[in-house]
């Protein structure tokens, strides 16, 4: 089991925040890695906002090949952040040569693109870049999209901090969202990308626990979407078909709850909606979850989410104050960066329920 | 000493074992001539006997070599049970006894591995009686289980439409049906090869339709069963047990015009209509 943790903010915070969030919590497996997506982003990025921020963690290789592809797809480089590492000796990381956060300008002829268009373009061109990528050995990209930005790497969250400066509160990357984990799977190979959250087309995702649907899934979403690819984490087919669900079939929210752990037969039967419920089962019978698990999302307006399996199987609680929120999985966590919260108003969601975080911190709670 | 293996034959893995009692055997000889399947032999056997004779204990011990007669361990010289051995013992003191722990099918294997299905019930040997059952539990890595994970084995049957296709609007943040569906039930996943119910006399046909009715409507089970491609009666396809049939339709299009004809009359609709367009072996 590992432990997830993410933060809702008015005023925007920075990643030290997360860490704090995140390292009580540590135990087991926990400790070999650290990763983050931070969305709604201020400090360096904060003057291109709209504009799509690139997250590259590659060999000098692999910065030349993707300069290569975004010179000749007309991209135009606005800013660019490169981290300077701290490398004092025994830090435990495996860092990779480059890290390169960079906002571009969308190619000339987007200007008469929908916004459909410009999302397809954005995924496209990351697919086009983790490929090129791949083929020279040469790096990863794990998010190029509006005021997102992506770390991931492998070694201790604390030295990993260390490395990139998070510890000194620079004010380099500050965000009102962050969702963040600590640690590598263990279930299958290391590999960067398969490091909680997980990102696509403005759905942020990470997930603690296992899910055992994860063959079943995968191969369903494969005819989906282009954009299901990778699957070095059962974790990802949750970010799928929350994508899928609300992107792609545009359905409403509530009704991912209904896709993934659908309610019984018996329960079904006795509702009012029992037609949709009961097509939604058939159709989507291959979305289907199972196992211990707890999931929490950011969807592309921002709103932040958190729902868990049929059974409940894995804890998850969320703590506010009147200015930040955050989801984690154990208490302590919360207690750590919001000591001063009134603890009564801390939830504990129930199996039915998806709980939604609005970008004014208001907690809403809907039963599936 | 002999050298044993644990995979010997042994008295106890074959069909029939031999009772023998050594005080009423005369030592005639008359068993052992008579078998003809050479499955009992004469043998010497050591025995060690402590007796005492005087009124005060006064233990004198014996050292015999004693004559008996014994079964022959074989797979080939087996006692087939056949009670020659009974029927000519003057004493008593012989006879074969059916023994329920046999294994000799399983270690002669002089049928081949054990099959299922064939045309005879003569062998002894049922495929059911060597079925394993375990727990799925224990047959995946992980384990499985069943307080952690959903089971639930049903299935849809019928044409599930992609959740693209499906007719939804969106009204007041909730999904609202707009047109129909195809009709969709849902199904254990249970198929029984499909029995010419054509090719059935009244009476067979008769069982097996209430007996599938009893399934449904008493037991609670969602059984459905396809017809085979032989068509069906007309009486049957009338009745409201068709709800509980899939009539199969297959190149030979055996009883197709009676199904057609039948349409207009029928009380319900069957369970599902299966087109079947290619077959594997065929008996016969």
């Amino acid at each position: 089991m590992c432990r997830i943790g993410s933060i809702k903010s008015k005023v925007p915070i920075q990643p030290s925040t997360a860490l704090r969030l995140m390292l009580p919590q540590q135990e087991g497996h926990d400790n070999s890695g650290f990763a983050m997506v931070m969305q709604d982003l201020y400090g360096i990025f904060s003057g291109y906002k709209d504009k799509p921020l690139l997250s590259l963690a590659c060999t000098q290789r692999g910065a030349q090949l993707v300069e290569e592809y975004m010179d000749a797809h007309n991209f135009v480089q606005l800013a660019e952040w490169i981290p300077i590492p701290d490398k004092q000796p025994g830090l435990d990381i495996q860092a990779m040569p480059y890290y390169i956060f960079r906002n571009y300008d969308y190619p000339e002829d987007a200007e008469k693109m929908t916004k459909a268009q410009k999302e397809d373009l954005l995924l496209d061109t990351r697919l086009a870049l983790r490929k090129i990528l791949e083929e020279a050995n040469a790096g990863f990209v794990y998010s190029f999209w509006p005021d997102v930005l992506t770390l991931k790497e492998i070694g201790d969250p604390r030295d990993i901090a260390t490395y990139f400066h998070l510890w000194d509160d620079n004010g380099c990357l500050v965000a009102k969202s962050i969702v963040a984990q600590c640690r590598q799977n263990t279930n299958y190979d290391i590999v960067r990308y398969a490091a909680h959250p997980f990102f696509l087309q403005g759905y942020t995702l990470c997930a603690n626990g296992e899910n055992t649907f994860y063959t079943k899934n995968k191969e369903f979403q494969k005819s989906l979407h282009r954009g299901y690819i990778g699957f070095e984490s059962d974790s990802q087919c949750f970010l799928n078909t929350l994508h899928y669900v609300h992107h792609e079939l545009k359905w409403p929210l509530t009704y991912y709850k209904h896709v993934i752990t659908p309610l019984p037969f018996e329960e079904i039967a006795e509702r009012e909606d029992k037609e949709v419920l009961t097509a939604i089962r058939q159709s989507l019978a291959n979305l289907e979850i199972n196992g211990p698990n707890t999931i929490i999302g950011v969807l592309p307006d921002q709103r932040m989410i958190t729902c868990c399996d049929s059974k409940k199987l894995r804890p998850v609680v969320v703590g506010r104050t009147d200015d930040m929120v955050a989801i984690s999985s154990e208490v302590c966590g919360i207690n750590e960066i919001m000591p001063d919260r009134d603890q009564t108003k801390d939830l504990y969601p129930n199996e039915r329920e998806i709980v939604v975080i609005d970008n004014d911190l208001e907690v809403q709670r809907w039963k599936q | 000493m002999e050298a044993v293996k644990t995979q010997d034959v042994g008295i106890n893995d074959l069909p029939w074992k031999i009772e023998y009692h050594a005080e009423r055997c005369t030592m005639c000889g008359s068993c052992v001539a008579s078998c003809s399947f050479k499955a009992i032999k004469v043998e010497v056997q050591a025995q060690s006997i402590t007796t005492s004779e005087d009124s005060q204990p006064n233990p004198v011990h014996h050292h015999i070599a004693r004559p008996i007669i014994k079964q022959v361990d074989s797979l080939t010289d087996f006692c087939r049970g056949c009670g020659m051995c009974e029927k000519i013992c003057p004493n008593n003191a012989i006879r074969a006894v059916r023994n329920p722990d046999t294994r000799k099918t399983l270690l002669s294997k002089d049928n081949g591995p054990i099959k299922r299905g064939g045309r005879t019930n003569l062998n002894a040997q049922r495929t059911l009686d060597s079925i394993v059952v375990g727990r799925i539990s224990q047959m995946t890595d992980p384990s499985l289980d069943a307080a952690r994970h959903t089971f639930d084995i049903r299935a849809p049957f019928g044409r599930v439409l992609s959740a693209k296709e499906l007719p939804f609007e969106i009204q007041d943040g909730k999904l609202v049906q707009s047109k129909h569906t195809p009709p969709v039930d849902w199904i254990y996943p249970l198929i029984f090869s499909d029995m010419s119910i054509g090719a059935l006399s009244t009476r067979a046909w008769e069982a097996v339709a209430m007996a599938v009715g009893y399934l449904n409507e008493k037991c609670g089970l969602p059984v459905r069963m396809s017809s085979g491609e032989g068509g069906m009666p007309v009486k049957l396809l009338e009745s409201e047990y068709l709800k509980y049939f899939i009539i199969q339709i297959a190149s030979g299009h055996f009883g197709w015009n009676r199904i057609i004809k039948a349409m207009p009359h029928m009380v319900t609709d069957p369970a599902g209509i299966l087109i079947k367009i290619g077959q594997g072996a065929k008996p016969g």
